[in-house]
Parts: C-alpha cells; structure tokens; sequence
C-alpha cells in the first residue's frame, strides 16, 4: 500500500516530492533557512546523497546560504548547490585522501576551470600534508584573473621546488598589491613566481666571492671553470 | 648617483595646510606621498602594512598641522611622525617578523652570491630580507641617512638620540648588512 | 614662487660615504628607488585624514535595500562608510589603516590565531560579519562598536584556507571596501576573500 502511495505521489507531485520524503533527518537539517519549499525539496536529496558519499555537506549548506543572503532566486540556488554537489565529487576522487576543507576549495577550483588533473598532481605534490594553503591560493590566484591553466602551473611549479606554504600564501597578497599600481594579474604573477622560485632549491652554492670580486660584481671569480652552475631560476 | 629625494615642499603650502586648506594638504600627500612609502616600506615586514602606515601617518600630520610651530625643518618633524608610526606598527607584530627574519639571512647569501639570480624581482627580495635582519633602530639609522639623505643634526631632532650613538648605529647597520650580503668585512 | 625652506642636505651626500663600498652602494641605490606615484592613494589618504579629522563626520542617510550587495564604493561615496585602500586578499591583522584605539593585530585562542575585521561605518546602527565560516548568517557575528565610534570590530577563529565573506551593514550586504573584491562565479556577486595561514 505504501509503494503504491509513493507511486501515485510521485506521478501527482512530481518526483521531487518522492524523494524529499526519503530525504534522512540529517540531510534536511543542513539545509539553511530562508529556501522556499521548493529549493528545498530540490535540495533535500541533493544534501542527502552528499551525506551518503561522504563529502562535505556543510560546504553544500554554506553555498546554499550565501545564495539566500543574497536573495538570489530559489531556482538559481538550487543549480548552483547541484553543480557544487557534482564537482564535490569530483575533487574528493583527485584529492584523496581528502579532508573536507580540501574538497570543499577543490570544488571551487573546479568551479573556476582548473582541471580535475591539476588537483591531483597537487595532491601527489604534497601526499602526506594538507593542501589547503596550495588550493586556497590557486583559488584565489584565478579569481584575481589569471587564468586557470597558468595558475594551476604556477601553483604546481611552486611546490615541486618545495616552496613553503608561507611563501604561497604572500603571492595572491602581493598581486593584488601589483595589479593596483597597474601591472596586468598575469605579468605580476609570471615576476613574483620568479622571485620565489628564484630563491628555491636545488642549486649548489658557487664559491664566495673574493674582494676582488665584491669591487666587480659583474664578474665572479669563483666560477672560474667558465661553468655556471647556478642554472637558471 | 641616485639624489636621495626632492627639495622639501614649498613653505607657503606648509603654511595653508596648517590653517585648514584641504588643497594644500593634498598637496603635502603628493610632495611626500613616494618618499612616505619608500621608508615605510623598507622599515616593515610588507608592503600592505606600509600602505596602512603610510596613511595613518598622514592622518597623524593633518591633525597635528595646527600644532606645527616651525621651530624644527618640517621634514624633521613629517618624518618624526612617520618614524613613530612605523615603530607601533612593528611593536604590533614583533613576533611575526622575528620568524621572518630568521629565514631571511641564509637565503640571502645564497641569492648575492649567484649572479645570475640578481635580475630586479629577487635582488630587492634579497634588500627586503637584509633589511628586516637588522636591528629596529640600525635600520631606522641607516634608512634615514643613507636612504632619505638626512644628516646626522636632522637625525637628532628627529629621533632624540645623539649624535654619536646614531652614527654607530648606521655603522653597524652597514657592518651586518655587508654580513648578510656575503661581502668581505670592511676595516 | 613662495621661498623655499632651507634645504635640509648634509655637506655632502652621504653615498660619497661609500665610495669604497660597492655592496653597499649598489644596496643604497636599490633602496633609493621611489616607488610609483599613486594618485588614487593619495586621493584616499586625503579623504580619510579629512573625514577623520576634527570636525563631526556628516551622518550620511542609510540605505536600506535588504539583501542586495551594493558595491562598497557606492556607500563610501555617499559617506556611510569609510573605505581606506585595497588590501591584498589576505587579513590576518586590523584592516584599515588608523584608530585611534589600539587593536590588537591579532588574539590567540587554542594555539590558532584569530583573524581581526573592521570595518569603518561611524552611520551604522549595527553590523555583522558573514562568510563561510558562519554560513553567510547575519545573526551569528555581530561586530561590536569601538571605543571611538567610528569602527566595528571582530575577531574570529577559523581554519587555515580561503575565506569568503561580507559585512551585513543595517541589512545590507557589501564587499569589504578594504580588500579588491572579487567576483563569486557561482552567483556572480561581490565577495571579499582572504587566506588564513596555517599557525
């Protein structure tokens, strides 16, 4: 009797009206406030399979809710969380192990057009630590306009000569500073990305100079070889 | 060889920003805006904080210009407010840019001795470094002598420490800033 | 052409100084760079000094368009709130740039340092802080007044990573006019961002 009371709802009320009742308890609780019933019932089921997948459902409840903040229409909110819900899943495979914060900011690069690859060779950079620093700034760095294929690199290069995520961190900051005095996001990121891979290792130390040399810096004595094997940055 | 700066501002728009002209108070901001910066940013851990205490000693000047009684170079006295500024700032996050310095000194050896590194981004990264290695006071010394060009007598005045002892402050700025860069010890 | 202060140059140049020292010749002339002339910064400088200066600053009529975010630049021009300079995308300390009340740049709460906000709104009735990290909730942090009545401050703790957030001022949602806003793409509105640092 009860199946066929489901059937006859679903035909009646459309399918969203079935699952919202099979929505568990949990799921519908973090559903933010101010959704009309119909996001809701939209949503429920979307919040409801995070749940079931292990993925970040407070990330879903946070981006509904700043859709509400905003007033943005009801329809508009649920499309948004459902795409979200879908790259979740996405950044949780490339990033795992994963933490919810790193799925979450991983969602959002995808979000941006950094590729679901690029996610997981930041993770193979960096298996045993957090990521959050590294997505954070790879976030940030496409939403100040570089675009996402460059960022993603950057990002990549960065930690693969073992930049710190101090270092990582200062370059969205010192952009923004650039691009206020006018230098395009891209050419501010190409200069300070040099700047910090320039003082990374790998790089054997060339000999001290001699005074010699401090009166002609141009020209080190102690690479006498001709060699210079500093390499470039 | 690099002129330290500009002359000091024109004493009549000194004159109009004490008794209130807004025009001529934005006048002082754009004379001494860049050499504002310039010192605020070698003094501190970033530029962003630099910005901050850049405007907040201009803030400091538009409310103190009333009391401005010419009995000291006006540049003495700007310069004194932004000095103060300044050292509040770094009292404020002291802890921070002790951690920054100790990663700084040993990388910027590394960085002077390889030539082909020294391209502009990486050396003034290196200065920036070198810089937040010294001492609060040395740098403050050198910085406004050898950086802004003020003489010692001006110095006096502006920072109430005598002669003798802000000479061997910048003498020892100049000491571990050779240091730092991996240049042979001078006599 | 009004007479000129004496000039305030020491006999010499003090580079002279260095004549034998070409490390720290090439230092000095380094440092000496003046860094670019920022017309729009000194612009700001001048409006805040003026607005925080002696006289009363002139209580300009709120706005109330609930829900909506209205570019901050829109408020600061009508004198509501007092933007100071676009900031990087990082905060981990006060925001703008003068009170006459000392902040602290940050507290530490559990071994992880909060993160500061102010905003300057001397108009406001009450302002409140949302982002990610209360669910963009205008009742969750409320910012409390300061001693000087012209700023609102709050500290809070939160993770390591990117941050997203707002202030909610009388109702209405606007991007911090102390950082450069960027654009969320999913809803194609104004946010603030910052990055919070592993402590």
């Amino acid at each position: 009797m009860r199946v066929v009371a489901g059937i006859v709802a679903a035909l009646v009320g459309g399918p969203m009206a079935l699952r919202a009742q099979q929505a568990p308890p949990s799921a519908v609780a973090a559903l933010p406030p101010g959704l009309d019933s119909a996001a809701r019932a939209a949503l429920a089921p979307v919040f409801a399979r995070a749940v079931q997948q292990g993925l970040p459902v407070m990330a879903l409840r946070v981006k509904a809710a700043e859709g509400v903040l905003h007033g943005v229409p009801s329809d508009r909110i649920v499309g948004v969380v459902t795409r979200f819900a879908e790259r979740l899943v996405v950044a949780k495979a490339a990033l795992a192990p994963a933490q919810p914060d790193e799925v979450s900011d991983g969602a959002n690069a995808l979000g941006l057009g950094v590729s679901a690859s690029v996610l997981r060779d930041i993770r193979k950079r960096r298996p045993a630590t957090p990521v959050t620093i590294p997505l954070a700034v790879l976030v940030q760095l496409v939403t100040q306009g570089i675009p996402a294929s460059r960022a993603g690199d950057i990002v990549l290069r960065l930690l693969e000569r073992g930049a710190s995520t101090q270092q990582l961190a200062e370059l969205p900051k010192v952009i923004d500073r650039d691009v206020a005095s006018g230098v395009s996001a891209e050419r501010a990121l190409d200069l300070r990305a040099a700047n910090v891979l320039a003082t990374l290792g790998p790089r054997p130390l060339p000999a001290l100079p001699t005074a010699a040399a401090a009166a002609a810096p141009s020209m080190p004595v102690g690479v006498s070889n001709g060699n210079h094997s500093g390499g470039r940055p | 060889m690099v002129a330290p700066r500009r002359d000091p501002i024109d004493r009549s728009v000194v004159a109009r920003a004490v008794v209130g002209d807004e025009a001529a108070f934005t006048e002082l901001v754009q004379w001494y805006h860049a050499r504002f910066l310039r010192f605020a940013r070698h003094m501190l851990r970033d530029d962003a904080e630099a910005d901050d205490v850049v405007q907040e000693a201009f803030i400091r000047i538009y409310r103190a210009l009333p009391n401005y009684q010419e009995q000291e170079r006006f540049e003495s006295w700007l310069f004194r407010i932004l000095a103060n500024c300044c050292r509040t700032a770094l009292s404020r996050s002291r802890r921070r840019s002790d951690h920054l310095v100790s990663l700084g000194a040993r990388e910027a050896r590394d960085v002077y001795q390889s030539p082909e590194l020294r391209n502009d981004a990486a050396w003034h990264s290196l200065l920036r470094t070198a810089l937040a290695g010294l001492p609060h006071d040395q740098r403050e010394a050198f910085v406004l002598h050898y950086v802004d060009g003020h003489s010692y007598e001006t110095m006096v005045t502006l920072t109430g420490v005598r002669q003798s002892a802000l000479k061997m402050r910048v003498k020892r700025a100049c000491d571990r800033l050779r240091h730092m860069l991996g240049a042979p010890d001078h006599g | 052409m009004g007479d000129r202060e004496m000039r305030d140059v020491p006999e010499r140049d003090p580079m002279l100084a260095l004549r034998d020292d070409p490390v720290l010749r090439t230092v000095v002339s380094s440092l000496r760079e003046m860094p670019p002339s920022d017309p729009e910064a000194v612009r700001r400088i001048v409006r805040a000094a003026v607005a925080a200066g002696p006289q009363r600053a002139s209580l300009a009529r709120p706005w109330h368009i609930a829900g909506a975010a209205v570019a901050a630049s829109v408020l600061v021009a009508a004198g509501y709130i007092v933007g100071h300079r676009p900031n990087a995308g990082e905060r981990d300390r006060v925001s703008t740039g003068w009170s006459t009340v000392a902040q602290p740049a940050s507290r530490v709460a559990h071994g992880v340092a909060a993160t500061a906000f102010r905003l300057d709104a001397p108009a406001a009735r009450a302002v409140s802080l949302v982002g990610d990290f209360n669910s963009w909730d205008p009742a969750a942090t409320p910012m409390t007044r300061d001693a000087d009545g012209r700023g609102w401050s709050v500290a809070v703790t939160m993770p390591a990573g990117r941050h997203t957030y707002a202030f909610v001022v009388d109702g209405l949602v606007i991007a911090d006019p102390d950082v450069p806003s960027v654009r969320d793409p999913d809803y194609d509105v104004a946010v603030s961002a910052l990055i919070v640092r592993e402590r």
